[in-house]
């Protein structure tokens, strides 16, 4: 999953598949280790990110791994290590 | 339906209350997003919103006095009055006995605090009083007033709960039972991931701080996606029936797009009716399950006698459903 998939994604769960540019979610570095709280990703818009990411990834991701996908950069570590088989 | 142990009861009859509709634009513009943000994620197009004279225990009466009419029944056939909430703040006493006296009553009343399962616990519970042979007629009632309890500028809760109140009277019956085995069971251990803080005695009272329900999204939605599918199969292997003998599907109404997810894992056949009264009533805890039945059964979309499958889940965290037949 590059960065601007996963922007998409964010962007989708937060503001609807219909959301306009201007909702679009942008993820500079300094975002990256930020709490999803403090992104305005609020607990039911995470679910609904690890749910798409599971189905698009076809990734089983477990509870206790979901509940420690906290960050932009946790997330894209995850895949990445999904990816490579390692997570 | 597999031969019961206990002495059979069937539902008689529902009741309903339903505090003022609101839309869903009214939290939507307090929260600063748009209708169409709240419909995406919640599905809940309308809330029901008490009053300040719509008390869980007037709401429970309402709604008891509903379920009486329809069944025909004085209110002194009644025998037990349960009463589901955990929304009464008013901690002592319990709504139940105030319920009865509404009615007229003197007997035996108690209420459950299962939250959002509360009404399926508590329709095992009179199942039980009955079967055991101490009783031939409970009041079964499901009432909250969740907003007292919500943050409305939080924006996972606030476009979900709601208020109200649905009942349902269980009678012994000489015939087939209509009110399968329970399937129920609890994760303590998540307690954290919907639960009312701060906890009363952590506050000062000068603070002025008023406990809200805290709902950790990501941990709810992923247990109960996990729990209920489960439970619901179970139910219908306890009962020995299938779909096919299902004319509907009535899980507590948290969240539409979480209900769409149970029934896809589900694989719910397209000839059961999903109840899906939480969409224009909003999420009233454990009133919600009666509510959608008490719907479903008044707008003549379920035949009588066929069965419904019920199941309530949420803080707890915790679960319980049965098969019953519809009154």
């Amino acid at each position: 999953m590059t960065l601007e998939e996963f922007e998409q994604i964010l962007t989708s769960v937060v503001h609807g598949d219909k959301a306009g540019p201007e909702k679009a979610i942008r993820l500079p570095e300094e975002a990256l280790d930020r709490h999803f709280e403090e992104l305005d990703v609020d607990s039911l818009a995470r679910a609904e990110m690890v749910t798409v990411i599971s189905d698009t990834y076809r990734i089983e991701i477990g509870d206790d791994e979901a509940g420690e996908l906290t960050t932009p950069r946790s997330v894209l570590e995850f895949l990445a290590a999904a990816e490579r088989g390692t997570s | 339906m597999s031969v019961d142990a206990v002495r059979p009861c069937r539902m008689v009859s529902t009741g309903s209350y339903r505090p003022a509709s609101v839309d869903a634009g009214q939290v939507a513009e307090r929260l600063g997003v748009t209708r169409e943000w709240v419909l995406s994620r919640t599905g809940v197009e309308s809330r029901c919103v008490a009053g300040p004279d719509e008390s869980v225990m007037s709401m429970a009466t309402l709604a008891a006095r509903e379920a009486l009419a329809a069944a025909e029944l004085p209110a002194d056939a009644v025998d037990v009055v349960l009463v589901a909430t955990s929304s009464n703040l008013q901690l002592c006493p319990a709504v139940a006995p105030q319920v009865a006296a509404a009615l007229g009553l003197q007997v035996a009343a108690f209420d459950l605090s299962v939250a959002c399962a509360g009404f399926c616990y508590a329709l095992h519970v009179a199942r039980s009083l009955i079967g055991a042979g101490g009783c031939d007629t409970v009041l079964v009632i499901g009432a909250d007033r969740m907003l007292d309890m919500i943050d409305p500028d939080d924006p996972v809760t606030a476009p979900l709960f709601a208020d109200g109140a649905g009942a349902v009277v269980l009678r012994a019956t000489e015939g087939e039972s209509g009110v399968g085995p329970v399937v129920w069971g609890s994760c303590g251990q998540r307690s954290a991931a919907l639960e009312v803080r701060p906890h009363p005695l952590e506050l000062e009272i000068a603070a002025r701080v008023h406990p809200r329900l805290h709902m950790d999204g990501l941990a709810v939605t992923r247990w109960a996606c996990a729990t209920v599918p489960a439970a619901v199969r179970e139910i219908l292997a306890a009962g020995g029936i299938g779909w096919d003998d299902v004319a509907a599907f009535i899980p507590h109404q948290a969240n539409w797009k979480m209900i769409r997810r149970v029934v896809r894992a589900l694989d719910v056949p397209d000839s059961v009716v999903v109840a899906d009264d939480g969409r224009f009533t909003g999420n009233t805890s454990a009133a919600s399950v009666p509510l959608a039945l008490d719907r479903l059964v008044t707008s003549g979309g379920i035949p009588r006698g066929r069965w419904a499958v019920l199941v309530g889940y949420g803080a707890g965290l915790a679960y319980a459903g049965q098969a019953v037949r519809i009154p």
